[in-house]
């Protein structure tokens, strides 16, 4: 069912089950759970079905410390899409899950490890493969080798596995699930509805409601039996820290953890590399589109192979996760290497000295890790935007080791390529020579992000030492969930769609258990639709 | 600390080895030591060999002894140029990037063997 928000009466009361705020991947999956479970949802949404200019405003904030994307400066709105859909209508679907060791709790990566495994996730990425429309829930080398769809990757060895990234071809959940959600039910889909403030309950335990407006200015409430923040890495610490009438940290901050540990990838072009093969050797690296029969559907799904360090490596060298890919191959007499990257010959002449031919130049793109860091956070600044919240500010910030380790992990391929005779890499970047880098060197300045807000109301068992717990319950707060990125503990170095969506399935199976009985049953197909009910259909329970 | 520094160091580093004409640190030296016809400006551009042999030399100066650079090269006649004998250096590449001994020249991640027969071509052997 839509609902449009500028159509409500002022002072309206929307009610339901549960109250999702957000419809992106976290918000567009969750809802569809619960209502398939007979629960009835009230999905918020900011925006409308297309960008709007003014809604796409309220995004804007301060960046200090690393731009969020030093390549091109953009700003806090560009990495993210607010309307329905959320960022999901610019994602380019790439899709592979955490592995098991970015789970642990590793002593060299400080504030490392997630209260859960990667076996507690496994049924639900398996289900997230479905919502992403992707292949089946297998990403070994082997499987896909076996499927032949796909070579063996140039540099696989056991110190550098690959592992398959699939990329749906269906990246946009505002597109795939919109008639879905509209025709549901269960779901009240309120469109244009910008959630202000978090109240709480009398005794301060609970959300009691949700302040609601829209642009143009109509006000009213929501209220739910649960609420679930599903608003991303940087609006889910703006919502807490906003609403702190009763609690002036905000809500979920007694630890003064709302909005700490804020990471990012680290995406660098590392340099040219250049290699004795031929381009075609490199095909396993490049995204192929493959048409797979899933369980008799048929899905088109591309595969890459990336290259990962082996776990042992890892733990012995003490590196984060990365993940490692050769791309835009040249031809090394082409004209415009030179112009992309000056002085390359004279790597190809020194090789050329060996009698070493160099039949093609790659660039060499490592995705890593950062670590969680407690400085590096989401705040909020006086100024407001058009609804009279506070806007943020981002600082991002990387370690020493962050760094050190990305430093080592594009020292580590440059060695692997000479030590198989496959090539020379040269790092573009400055820092490299003296292990020792600084901020203010290339380093920063190269680096490219992921658009991926990540860490902002972490996962922890122990209240202490995260915003949320197992549940992903906001620790100090009865019925308020927080789902997206936002509650990742660590980045690792995958993209975090998938495993957005698996603990979105996740969540909604456990609230699917802790909220009373649903009021709407789904009629039978050649019933008439019911137009009405959802939103008089739940009384607050008093939360 | 910040870009003109960042964009600076490399870029300055290249544009001595091009010109023949490095003015800072052990660089001075390095040019003084060189035969004169490679401390001459080239009538055309020096190939990378020459180039990256003179960046190596450049971050460590305390090699640019040519005849102790030689003997650190394995399996090298000292008395043939060192440029015919490149081909040759291959297995001991490979063991150093298997032992991990690599330096990082304009960037370039090289073995220490060819980035010392790089700076050996450079003074002229």
């Amino acid at each position: 069912m839509l609902v449009d928000a500028h159509d409500l009466e002022h002072g309206t009361t929307l009610t339901a089950d549960v109250c999702v705020i957000g419809a992106g991947a976290a918000g567009i999956t969750l809802a569809r759970a619960l209502a398939s479970s007979n629960h009835t949802v009230l999905l918020l949404e900011s925006g409308g079905f297309d960008l709007d200019d003014k809604t796409q405003a309220l995004y804007k904030g301060k960046t200090v410390g690393l731009p969020i994307d030093p390549v091109v400066h953009l700003g806090l709105d560009a990495p993210r899409l607010r309307y329905f859909g959320g960022t999901t209508n610019h994602w380019s679907g790439f899709c592979r899950p955490f592995p098991a060791l970015d789970f642990e709790r590793r002593a060299y990566v400080p504030n490392s490890g997630w209260p859960i495994a990667r076996s507690d996730l496994d049924s639900y990425y398996a289900g997230a493969q479905d919502v992403c429309n992707l292949g089946p829930y297998d990403y070994s080398l082997a499987f896909w080798q076996g499927q032949g769809l796909i070579d063996q990757p140039l540099l696989e060895a056991p110190t550098t596995p690959h592992t398959v990234v699939q990329l749906t071809n269906h990246p946009v959940f505002g597109e795939v699930y919109r008639a879905e959600i509209v025709d549901s039910p269960n779901i009240q889909l309120v469109l244009w509805a910008n959630a202000t403030r978090l109240a709480l309950s009398d005794d301060g335990n609970a959300i009691h409601s949700i302040d609601v407006k829209t642009l143009t200015g109509t006000a009213f409430t929501a209220a739910a039996s649960v609420y679930v923040l599903a608003t991303g890495g940087l609006e889910v610490p703006r919502l807490l820290l906003a609403s702190n009438d009763r609690r002036p940290a905000g809500i979920g901050n007694e630890h003064d953890l709302v909005g700490r540990h804020f990471m990012e990838h680290v995406n660098i072009a590392a340099g040219p590399a250049a290699l004795s093969v031929e381009s075609g050797a490199l095909a396993p690296y490049v995204p192929t589109l493959h048409t797979l029969d899933v369980n008799g559907t048929s899905r088109d799904v591309s595969l890459q192979a990336v290259l990962l360090l082996a776990p042992d490596i890892l733990r012995q060298q003490e590196l984060r996760a990365c993940e490692v890919t050769l791309e835009y191959p040249f031809a090394p007499d082409d004209k415009r290497l030179e112009g992309v990257y000056p002085g390359t010959r004279h790597g190809v002449e020194l090789l050329a000295a060996q009698g070493f031919v160099t039949k093609t130049v790659v660039t060499a793109r490592v995705l890593c890790e950062q670590e969680p860091n407690p400085a590096s956070r989401v705040t909020l600044v006086r100024a407001r935007d058009a609804l009279g919240m506070p806007r943020i500010q981002l600082d991002w910030r990387l370690t020493h080791d962050d760094r050190l380790s990305l430093l080592r992990t594009m020292h580590k391929l440059g060695v692997e390529l000479g030590a198989r005779g496959l090539g020379r890499l040269r790092l573009d970047i400055s820092g490299y020579t003296n292990d020792d880098p600084q901020p203010g060197d290339d380093l920063d300045f190269a680096v490219n992000t992921g658009s991926h807000h990540i860490g902002t109301a972490r996962m922890s068992a122990d209240p202490r030492h995260g915003v949320v717990d197992p549940n992903l319950k906001v620790h100090s707060v009865a019925n308020l969930y927080v789902a997206g990125s936002a509650v990742f503990p660590t980045c690792g170095a995958n993209p975090p769609t998938l495993t957005i969506v698996a603990l979105a399935l996740r969540l909604a199976e456990h609230l699917a258990t802790v909220v009373p009985g649903t009021t709407v049953v789904t009629p039978p197909p050649d019933a008439p639709a019911a137009d009405s009910g959802v939103a008089t259909t739940k009384p607050v329970d008093g939360a | 600390m910040g870009r003109e520094h960042r964009v600076g160091r490399r870029a300055f580093v290249g544009l001595l080895a091009t010109a023949g004409a490095a003015t800072v640190g052990g660089a001075r030296a390095l040019v003084w030591s060189l035969p004169a016809t490679a401390a001459t400006p080239h009538a055309t551009a020096p190939d990378g060999l020459v180039l990256l042999g003179r960046a190596y030399l450049h971050d460590h100066p305390t090699e640019s002894d040519a005849n102790r650079l030689v003997r650190r090269l394995p399996g090298v006649d000292p008395h043939r140029r060192i440029r015919a004998q490149m081909a040759a250096l291959g297995p001991a590449i490979a063991d150093d990037f298997r032992a991990g001994r690599v330096v990082t020249v304009q960037g370039w991640q090289l073995a220490v063997t060819e980035a010392r027969a790089a700076a050996a071509v450079a003074l002229g052997r």
